[in-house]
Formats: structure tokens, sequence, C-alpha cells
């Protein structure tokens, strides 16, 4: 490509240096003629010195002899010697060899009129005569040779402007031919390469085109989805290689004649063409879970997309789809379906099957205990006690265990109600009234009294702060449980139990929130308890977008919190 | 004497409730299924039913909603008895038209308490 550009270039340059060259031919050939004009002017001028110089001795000779003055020998002297210094000179520069046998005729004549002279004019006797006639013929001949010598020059002078002329058209005419050549050169090759140049180009935009359509088809050809158009009418046009392993067919096979409905199981075919497709004329594109029919007969979920291709003026040209299989999903999704059915199931089993016989030994006990069977004696007594005691424990921890197990899988129902949550304290306090009457422990309340109703499930609040107060009774010998309501930044209420009990250890505090985590009192406590109550605790709270928390100083006590929401954050 | 119609599947739960409940002075009835229960109230119309939730035939649901729909029936107070928290839940218990509820294993004093509150 550059090397054509270059070439562009060159030309010109070769243009000019054959201007050069010719610029230069014709400055040599005008020089020449020049040079021999000067010398014909040269030659002209050495003739002319000589005669003046001869009329000029000839003139001091007449003189000399009228006056007999020496200056005026001294003069013809000085004027015949510089005429044939002049004569000698033309004589010199004269090549035509005819004017040159002239000259040479005539420079004997000069030299027996100049050797004559000196013997006359030394001998001061006048013979003129001789003198006059060599004199005479001396000057005719110049006068001749100058004649011809004038002709000459005035034919080298016609030469040379004739010579001129013809250089003048022929340079002009050869630079008008030379610059029409070199741009209709130039002209020719530019066309001739910007062809070349359009013609390469729409090659190299035609193989780019091909590549990128062959890449494309590569991709869809690797894809492991189903990838396929149809016209409108339903009719199948491409297909991938996915989707003719996807129907079973063979990979050479030619999908022409098939119809969406033939690759459909009949519902699924249904769903599409009456569902999907007018879907995607009103919006462009529709997606839903279908099937397909592989052509032994059995039939898969797929994940289908449809959706429209526009052509260039963006008018619906054709459909278009891409399927995946979703076999091994849906399999493992019906799974995970099961496994929750049969855990939602066990749970109702067991809170039915463990509380029955729970109910039944419960009884039981308690009509020995309270002596509705008879009369029973305080050793017997004491151990039914005992027995009760834990059947209750086991009760409670089956309702633990359900509940935890709900909150988990979040199948607990909450059932959210905008209230005041002062009145569940106010509850809560009272139900404990019987149990603390017979201990020395007051239940105090310091209620912030001007608090907003807020959203929450009454029931499992109450189960919260009855297990936090719990907690407290049964860690407080004496002093002082305090239940305090307030607002939070106008963003949140918090409700604490503060007891005055035998606190927490600071190791132990994060451990109190986890399941099944008792931590040890290190006093031989009996406390009934499950390990579950406060784990439950904090799982109701968050239920309500609410946190839970405990500040705690060993030996002095420990206050438990929980924290709820005043915005509804929507139920669960 | 006031009486009363327990019914469960579960036979020592009926042997338990019906020793303290005759101990406590009430003449007891007892049936093991749903069918049997509707059957006894159309018969005897008792003072009181207590119904287990879940009964082979027909289930303590089905049972407390005849009882409340047949105008002869409708007002003896149903007492639905459940090991299932969710059905023991007061909107359950109103839908199916039962007067109370108790929930098991239930502490001896609130059987007593929950009968005598409508037998009285």
């Amino acid at each position: 490509m550059g090397r054509k550009r270059v070439l562009i270039l060159i030309l010109p340059l070769f243009a000019v240096a054959a201007l050069s060259l010719f610029f230069y031919k014709v400055s040599v050939e005008s020089r020449k003629f020049s040079m021999q004009v000067d010398h014909a002017i040269d030659v002209m001028n050495a003739l002319r010195g000589t005669r003046s110089y001869m009329e000029e001795a000839d003139s001091a000779k007449d003189q000399f002899l009228k006056t007999g003055n020496e200056e005026y020998r001294a003069e013809y002297d000085a004027a015949l010697n510089l005429m044939w210094r002049n004569f000698n000179y033309a004589g010199l520069l004269i090549v035509d060899p005819l004017q040159q046998n002239r000259i040479n005729s005539l420079r004997r004549v000069i030299n027996s009129i100049i050797n004559e002279s000196k013997k006359e004019i030394a001998q001061s006797l006048v013979s003129i005569d001789s003198n006059n006639q060599l004199m005479k013929i001396f000057h005719a001949q110049i006068i001749q040779i100058l004649e011809i010598q004038t002709t000459e020059l005035k034919q080298r002078n016609m030469a040379e402007q004739a010579s001129f002329r013809r250089i003048d058209q022929m340079s002009t005419s050869g630079i008008f031919l030379l610059l029409l050549f070199c741009s209709m050169t130039s002209f020719l090759i530019y066309q001739l390469m910007r062809h070349i140049d359009d013609l390469e180009k729409a090659h190299r935009e035609e193989k780019e085109r091909r590549d990128k359509i062959q890449g494309l088809l590569r991709i869809l050809d690797e894809s492991p989805d189903f990838i396929g158009t149809s016209d409108f009418e339903g009719n199948l046009k491409y297909h991938n290689v996915a989707a003719k392993k996807m129907l079973g067919l063979p990979l050479d096979s030619n999908m022409e004649g098939l119809k969406i409905a033939d690759m459909h199981p009949a519902w699924a075919a249904k769903f599409v063409l009456e569902k999907g497709i007018p879907e995607v004329l009103a919006h462009g594109s529709w997606q839903a879970e279908t099937a397909l029919l592989h052509r032994l007969g059995h039939e898969f979920p797929v994940s289908q997309v449809l959706f429209m291709v526009k052509d260039e003026q963006g008018k619906p040209a054709y459909l278009a789809t891409i399927m995946r299989d979703i076999s091994a999903l849906k399999r493992i999704q019906n799974d995970l379906l099961d496994a929750m059915k049969v855990k939602s199931e066990f749970t109702s089993m067991v809170s039915h099957e463990l509380r029955t016989p729970l109910t039944v030994i419960k009884e039981s006990v308690a009509i020995v205990y309270d002596e509705t069977a008879g009369p029973v004696n305080p050793d017997q007594k004491d151990f039914l006690e005992t027995a009760k005691r834990n059947v209750d424990r086991l009760g409670r921890l089956i309702n633990d265990v359900l509940d935890y197990q709900k909150l988990e899988s979040h199948h607990m129902e909450m059932r959210m109600v905008q209230q005041s949550i002062n009145d569940v304290i106010q509850e809560v306090r009272n139900s404990f009234e019987i149990v603390l009457a017979k201990r020395s422990i007051s239940l105090e309340m310091r209620l912030q009294t001007d608090l907003p109703n807020i959203n929450f499930d009454k029931d499992k609040i109450i189960q919260v702060l009855v297990n936090l107060v719990n907690n407290a009774v049964k860690f407080t010998d004496r002093g002082s449980i305090i239940l305090t309501s307030q607002m939070i930044d106008g963003k949140a209420i918090k409700v604490s139990v503060k007891d005055s009990g035998i606190g927490i250890m600071k190791e132990d505090l994060d451990k109190l929130f986890k399941s099944f985590s008792q931590i040890s009192t290190g006093t031989g406590r009996q406390t009934g308890g499950t390990g579950l109550g406060l784990a439950l605790c904090k799982k109701i709270i968050e239920h309500h977008h609410g946190t839970v928390g405990v500040d705690s100083v060993y030996g002095q006590g420990s206050t438990f919190y929980f924290i709820l929401p005043i915005e509804e954050k929507g139920m669960d | 004497m006031k009486k009363i119609l327990i019914a469960d599947d579960e036979p020592d739960i009926l042997k338990v409730v019906k020793f303290r409940l005759i101990k406590a002075g009430y003449e007891i009835m007892m049936a093991v299924n749903g069918k049997e229960a509707i059957e006894l109230v159309q018969k005897i119309k008792p003072d009181l039913v207590l119904l287990d939730f879940s009964m082979p035939l027909m289930n303590g649901d089905e049972v407390c909603k005849q009882i409340k729909a047949d105008p002869l029936t409708k007002h003896i107070p149903v007492i639905m008895m459940t090991a299932s928290t969710e059905r023991a839940h007061e909107t359950h218990i109103k839908m199916i038209g039962a007067d109370d509820r108790l929930l098991k294993p239930f502490e001896p004093e609130d059987l007593i308490e929950k009968v005598e509150k409508f037998v009285r």
C-alpha cells in the first residue's frame, strides 16, 4: 500500500529531474552561442583598432612631415606600434582559413610599411609615395576583412536568435507536454490505486464479516442451550447443534418442515402458542418453564425464553428462543419440596406423638400426687413431685424445640398487630404475681407512658418476656426485678428486665443466646431450663426485625433487653 | 349430675380424664372416634363435649362443626383438646365454632377450671 503511495510522489520528482536536465542542456547550448558571438565581436574590435591606429599614424606622419616636430614622430611610432598589435591580435583571433590567408598577406604589407617608415623617418627623408601606396592597400584590405567579419557577425547573430527561438519553442512545448504527461500519469496511477484500495477494503470487510458470522455460529453451536428461530407462523428456521441433540434428531438433519408444536409436548406447545407468542408480540419477550419432547417420546422440563428479532427497519422479523434443560434443577427442587414436606410432617408427628403420652403421664402422676386415687406417704409424694417437675420440663423442651425449628425454617406464623407494648408488660407482670408472692423478690415496672403502638405478635412477645422474667426469677434470691419500657430516638422501643441476681461472667455473655448452651451457674442451682429459651427469644425478636442483648456485672445482676422498631418493616 | 362426653382415640387419655372428672362429680361418656362422638352427642345431648382434634373416621374439627351446625346441639359447649399449637390457636378455634381449647399436655387444674367454666 505504502509503496504505491511513494510511486505517486516519485513521478513528479522524475518530471522535475527531466525538466532540470532539459534546462541545463538549453543553458549550455546558449552559452556556446554567446561565446562565438563574443569572439566575433573581439575580432571586429581588433580590426577596427588596427584601422583607427593606422589612420592615427597617417595623420601623425603628415603632421611630422609638415612641422618636423619630433613629438609627431613619436606619436606616429606609437600609433604604428598599436596598429601592428591590434592587427596581430586580430590575426590570432580569426579562425576562418580564408580570412587567415588575407591576414597573412596583409601582415607582409604591414611589416614592409613599418620597416620602410622606420627607415624613411630615421633618415628624415620623405618618400611618401611608396608609403602612401602601401597604406592605401592596407586600408582597403582591412576594410574588406572588416566587412567580411561584420557580415559573419550578422549571420551569427541571426543564427543565434533563431536557435534561441527554437529553444524557446522547444522548452515551452516540452514543459507543457512533460507536465501533461506527468499529471495524466499521476492521475491514472492515483485512480488505479484508489480502485485497488477499494477492492482491498471490500475484500477485508467481507472477510471480517465472514469471520464474525463464523464465530457467532461457533458460539451458537457450542452452546449447550437450545437456540433456534422460527417465523411467526411457527415454522422452524435456524437451530443449533444443542437443539438437535435435545430433540434427539440426527446432527446432519434438516429441521425444515418442523413446527414449534412438533418440538414440545402438547401441553407446552399450547402454552407457548397461546400464551407465549401473543406475549412476545405484545411485549417483545416471554419466559416460562415449559418442556421439550424428545424424538423417543419422553419430555423434559426446560426454562424457555422467547423473544422477537427485528429487521434493520425495526419491523418484527422472526421469533427466537433459548431453552435450557432444567431436569437436574427440577429433581433437586422436588427433592427439596419432599424434604420440606417430610420435615413438616415430622414436626407435626413429634408434636402429636410426644405430647399425647406426656399428657397421660402428667395426668396419671397428678392423679396419684394430689391423692385423687387414694392417699400416698410423704416419701412417695416427694418422688411424684420430682417426676411431675421433670414431665413439665420435658413438655417445655418439646415446645421449645418445635418453636425453634419453626423459627429457624421460617415456618413460624407471626400474627403482627399494632398494639401497646406496655399492656403486654403489665399482663406478664400480673401472671408472675402468685409465683413471686412466695418469694422475697419484688417485681416493679417503670414504663414510659406515651409510647406509640407498634407492630408485633402478642403471644410471641409474651413468650419472650415470660422467658426473660423467668430467668431473672430463677437467678435472683432477693431484691427486685424491674421491667422498663422506653423510646429510643423516636425510632424504636426498648424493653428491659433488670434483676439484682447473681449476674453473668463476661466470658459467658457471648454464649447466652446460642441454642443448647446453658452456662454453668456454679451454684448447683436447679434451673429446669431447656437451653433454648434465650436462643428462641433471639429468633422471635429477629423475626420482628429487632435486636436482643444483655448487660451484666457478675455478682450484681443482669439486664436483658430487646428493642423493637417502631416503623413497620413488613411481616414475616 | 352433669353429663360430659369425652372423645379421643387414645384410651389412656380417656382413662385419666374420665377418672379425674368422675372424681370431680360428673357423669362421663366416651367415644373413640369422631363418628361415635357425633352419634352420642345427637343421642344423649351432653352438657359439655371434650373433643380431640385428630381422630379416626371423622376428625374433631368436623365433629365440632356438625355439633354447631345442628340447631338441636349447637348450644352444647365444645372444648377442643390438641397437641398442636397451630390448631389450638384462637383463630382456628373460632373458625370451627368451638368454645374453648386445652393444649396437651394440660395442667390438671386447667382441665377442671375449663370444665367448670361451662358446666355450673
